[in-house]
């Protein structure tokens, strides 16, 4: 196992957030996290890479220390955080400057993430004359810079609207199939969920338990295509039951 | 690109609107290259109607003399060298104070954003400093430093400091958080962290409380050198006060304008370089 959550809490304040979250990450695998708004899935996701401490457990981490990962669990935010008074290319520079590569390594390494996420022809534009779209594969692009061991990504396309989603989520699909990256993957979009997860974790409403975690055995490679279709629907539809009581039961919560 | 003709077209469509949505959307753009011939004009035609008036006799030379006249005293005053003296000495006490309350005021700000113990101690210090007219040190600045440059170089440091502490901090403040996990996620240093986030994501604040702090300082040394001075635009606005000299008064105003606008102008070239970003 690559990566080993075990919360068996963790509280803002008196607020309890996470409540027994245990699980495990295989390498290669991509793991989806669904639940209802407000349930900790950021929190989970900033625990894991260790930008929170949770109140109570512990997540390890086992990667092999490959020589041009550079960054282990690296991020891609749901806002970009993409830096306006950078170029995309000095963007994707800043995160690989404090390692004291040469400039020719550099620059090889940032043309080659460039090319694999379509980005050469903006390599000089500044965030602002991107689309969003544009900006989240910037953000992919650095993120894989570094060459992590786990990607951990908080609702990154959420921001995007849905035709362009659609767009990055096969995109991220067909890299996958190249690569094999390992991801941490949040999501409130189902169908976002059932094409690029291995398993999926259903959180219960806050405090976020996990609910249930659903396997998904269509191989990547179909979930695109007709063939893996009726058993994709199926889970969906699992899915949906799973997550929709909950979803009631949250939003009675904030009505009441 | 496109907004940039809606920015600048004629909004005028009110009575004929019946099946037509009118354009509303025009205003709020920064593009200060296309409307600079209206501003020049703008000072044109004001200062053509003033003479008017002058040459017409509607105004008491008096009280009010003709951009002429002021013009005329400007070009004597600079052939006499007294305008260079005058000038040269309220610059020179400007630049000094200004880099050096600047420079202490970026410095304790960037402090105050990173570290709570200072800014504990400097809020209330701040808040409780800032709002005194600096003039009102000037004596005691005096008293402690001798009559020389020293109390008016350090009155407007003074002044300059506290604005300077003020927008720096709270640009950096303003600066987005999540810029900063970005880079705590991919192990940025904290001293990278500083100088490649917080501090250009803070300079167009820090810039625009220049723009401020310009204008403090010369504000107070006009009134410093009222005080106690012999050089200087103050001392010599003073001095053409005493003998009636309306239109040295006016040719003093003028200078400290064109100063003020000068400084404008500079601070513009250095955000339009700076800030291509936004
Ligand atoms: N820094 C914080 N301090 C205090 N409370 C917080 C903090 N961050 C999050 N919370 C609270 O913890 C709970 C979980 O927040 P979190 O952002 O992890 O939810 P989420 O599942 O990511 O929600 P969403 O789907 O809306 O993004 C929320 O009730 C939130 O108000
Ligand atoms: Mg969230």
């Amino acid at each position: 196992m690559l990566m080993q959550i075990d919360i068996a809490e963790h509280r803002y304040g008196s607020l309890l957030v996470l409540d027994n979250v245990q699980f495990s990450i295989a390498s290669g695998e991509i793991v989806c996290v669904v639940g209802p708004s407000g349930c900790g899935k950021s929190t989970l996701l900033s625990i894991l890479g260790g930008l929170v401490q949770p109140t109570n457990g512990s997540v390890s981490y086992s990667g092999q220390s490959q020589t041009d990962c550079l960054n282990d669990l690296t991020y891609v935010f749901q806002d970009f955080a993409l830096l306006p008074w950078l170029t995309v290319r000095e963007n994707i520079r800043f995160v690989l400057r404090h390692h004291a590569l040469d400039p020719a390594t550099c620059d090889r390494k940032i043309d080659d993430v460039l090319a694999r996420t379509g980005l050469t022809s903006f390599a000089q534009a500044f965030p602002k004359q991107l689309s969003g779209g544009m900006k989240q594969r910037v953000g992919i692009a650095r993120a894989l810079v570094v060459r992590p061991q786990v990607l951990l990504m908080d609702e990154p396309f959420s921001a995007l609207d849905a035709q362009t989603r659609e767009l990055l989520t096969a995109d991220f699909l067909d890299l996958w199939l190249r690569e094999k990256i390992t991801a941490v993957h949040i999501t409130h979009n189902l169908a976002e969920a059932l094409t690029l997860a291995d398993r999926i974790i259903v959180l219960s409403r806050r405090p976020g338990r996990i609910k249930k975690i659903v396997e998904v055995t269509v191989p990547k490679a179909q979930r695109l295509t007709a063939e893996g279709q009726t058993e994709l629907v199926a889970l969906r539809e699992e899915l949906w039951s799973l997550i929709k009581d909950e979803a009631v039961l949250a939003n009675q919560e904030v009505t009441a | 690109m496109n907004d940039m003709t809606l920015g600048n077209r004629n909004m005028k469509q009110k009575t004929q609107a019946s099946d037509h949505v009118p354009f509303r959307g025009g205003g709020f753009l920064i593009d200060e290259g296309g409307r600079r011939g209206v501003s020049t004009l703008a000072i044109v035609l004001l200062i053509a109607a003033w003479q008017l008036a002058s040459g017409l006799g509607l105004i008491n030379p008096a009280f009010l003399p003709s951009p002429f006249k002021v013009l005329e005293t400007l070009y004597d005053l600079a052939l006499t060298g007294q305008l260079w003296a005058d000038c040269s000495a309220s610059l020179f006490r400007i630049i000094v104070g200004w880099s050096i309350g600047t420079a202490l005021g970026l410095a304790f700000g960037v402090l105050m954003a990173l570290s709570t113990i200072v800014r504990n101690v400097g809020k209330p210090l701040v808040a409780a400093l800032f709002p005194i007219p600096k003039i009102a040190v000037l004596p005691l600045l005096i008293l402690w430093l001798g009559v020389g440059e020293l109390p008016k170089v350090t009155v407007i440091a003074f002044g300059v400091f506290f604005p300077t502490v003020i927008s720096t901090y709270t640009s950096i403040d303003n600066v987005p958080r999540n810029l900063i996990r970005m880079a705590q996620s991919f192990g940025v240093p904290l001293r990278t962290i500083v100088r490649s986030i917080l501090l250009p994501g803070a300079l167009p604040g820090i810039v625009a409380g220049m723009r401020i702090s310009t204008g403090y300082s010369l504000t107070i040394i006009v009134a410093a050198e009222m005080i106690a001075a012999e050089h200087g635009i103050g001392s010599f606005i003073m001095l053409a006060g005493t003998l009636f000299r309306s239109d040295q008064l006016i040719a003093g105003v003028v200078l400290l304008a064109i100063i003020g606008l000068t400084i404008d102008r500079i601070l513009s070239v250095l955000e339009n370089r700076w800030f291509r970003w936004r």
